[in-house]
C-alpha cells in the first residue's frame, strides 16, 4: 500500500552507511517515497539505501551537503511531489515532527515550514554545540532580516510551490543561510515549527564544528561577489 | 648589473609566451607583451619610474611598482576566486544532471503493484 505519496522524503548522505539503512527502514513504514542523494560516498551508502527501499541518486563527485540537497529537491519536484521534506541521515529528527510540520505546511498553506529545535527540545545539547548554533542565528537574523530561532536545522518541508523557488547554489555548509536568504528574498509564506532533536555521539561527531563556521562566512560573501 | 640581467630574461620569457599565445588569447597574449615590454624598459630605465612615482607622491619608482602588483594581483585573485565559483555552478549541475538521469527506482513490490 502506498502511504503518503504526495510526499517526498529527501536525505542529504555522504558516508552514512551504518545509519541510513535504518533511517530509510523507520521513514519507508510511514512514507512510500524517500530519496537518497548519495553525495559521491566512499562507503556503501548507496547500496544500503537502496535495499532499505529508497530511491538512490547518487552524485558521481562529492559536492556537498546543499548540493545534494538542491539535487533532492530536483528530483522530487520531477517525481510530482506536492510536499517536500527535508531530512538529516544521522536519524537525529523524529518522523512525528515530520508529520506535524505537514500539517502545518498543508492547514496554513504555506511555502515551507523550518524545524526549530529552539522553540521545540533537545536531548543532551552540550553547551558548545548551543552556543554556536546562537550565534549562526545571530548571523542569519543579521543578514537576512528573518527573525528564525533557529537557522541551521536540516527538517524543512516545502509545498511544491515552495520549493520550486528554492535555488540551492551554496554547495557546502551555507547553504542553511542561503535558504533562509531566498525565502525571505522571494518573500515566501514560512512558519518555524518545534521539533526535537537527539544528539547521539554519531550525530554530534559528523555535525558542524566552531571552525567551520568561518569558511561558511566566507561561502556566503563569495555568493554575494556575483549573482 | 647581474640583476638587471636576469630580470631581463624573465622579461624577454613573458614576451615569449605572449608571442606564443597571439591569435589564440588576444588579451592575455597583449598583456604578457605589454608587461613584458614594461618591465624591460624600467629596468634599464629606473630613474624613469621613479620620475612618475615622484608625481604620484612616491619616494621610488620601486615602491610604486610594488603597489600596484599588490592592487593588480588583489583584483585577479578576486576574479580567479569568482570564476572558480561559477566553474563549481556548472560542475554542479552538470553531475546533478547525470545522478538524475541515472536515478536507481526501488524494486520493491509497493511500485510494481501500483504500475
Amino acid at each position: 500500500m502506498e502511504k503518503n505519496r504526495d510526499v517526498w522524503i529527501l536525505i542529504a548522505a555522504y558516508n552514512e552507511g551504518s545509519v541510513i539503512g535504518d533511517v530509510v527502514r523507520d521513514l519507508r513504514e510511514q512514507f512510500s517515497n524517500v530519496a537518497v542523494v548519495d553525495d559521491g560516498s566512499s562507503d556503501d551508502t548507496g547500496n544500503v539505501a537502496m535495499e532499505a527501499g529508497a530511491h538512490v541518486i547518487r552524485h558521481p563527485i562529492n559536492l556537498g551537503q546543499g548540493a545534494a540537497i538542491q539535487t533532492g529537491l530536483t528530483y522530487g519536484l520531477a517525481q510530482g511531489a506536492d510536499y517536500l521534506v527535508t531530512f538529516d541521515a544521522d536519524g537525529q529528527h523524529r518522523i512525528e515532527d515530520v508529520r506535524s510540520m505537514l500539517e502545518v505546511v498543508k492547514k496554513s498553506d504555506l511555502d515551507v515550514a523550518c524545524g526549530s529545535r529552539f522553540l521545540g527540545s533537545t536531548e543532551s545539547m552540550p553547551t558548545s554545540r548551543r552556543i554556536l548554533l546562537k550565534l549562526a542565528i545571530m548571523f542569519t537574523r543579521f543578514t537576512t532580516g528573518v527573525k528564525v530561532t533557529d537557522a541551521h536545522n536540516g527538517l524543512r518541508v516545502f509545498s511544491a510551490r515552495g520549493a520550486k523557488q528554492i535555488n540551492i547554489t551554496q554547495n557546502r555548509m551555507a547553504h542553511a543561510s542561503e535558504i533562509i536568504e531566498q525565502i525571505a528574498a522571494r518573500k515566501l509564506t514560512m512558519q518555524e515549527v518545534p521539533v526535537t532533536i537527539r544528539y547521539t555521539e554519531y550525530s554530534l561527531q559528523k555535525g558542524q564544528k566552531m571552525t567551520n563556521s568561518l569558511s561558511i562566512i566566507m561561502d556566503l560573501l563569495g555568493g554575494r561577489m556575483h549573482k | 648589473m647581474i640583476i638587471q640581467v636576469i630580470l631581463t630574461i624573465l622579461a624577454l620569457v613573458v614576451i615569449c609566451l605572449g608571442l606564443v599565445h597571439l591569435g589564440r588569447a588576444t588579451v592575455l597574449a597583449n598583456a604578457l607583451i605589454l608587461s613584458g615590454g614594461f618591465g624591460i624598459y624600467s629596468v634599464w630605465n629606473p630613474s624613469s619610474t621613479t620620475a612618475v612615482a615622484n608625481a604620484l607622491g612616491v619616494g621610488r619608482g620601486a615602491d610604486l611598482l610594488i603597489y600596484l602588483s599588490v592592487v593588480v594581483s588583489t583584483a585577479l585573485l578576486l576574479l580567479l576566486y569568482i570564476q572558480l565559483r561559477r566553474q563549481m555552478i556548472l560542475i554542479t549541475n552538470l553531475a546533478r544532471h547525470i545522478a538524475i538521469q541515472e536515478a536507481h527506482r526501488p524494486v520493491t513490490k509497493t511500485t510494481e503493484v501500483e504500475s
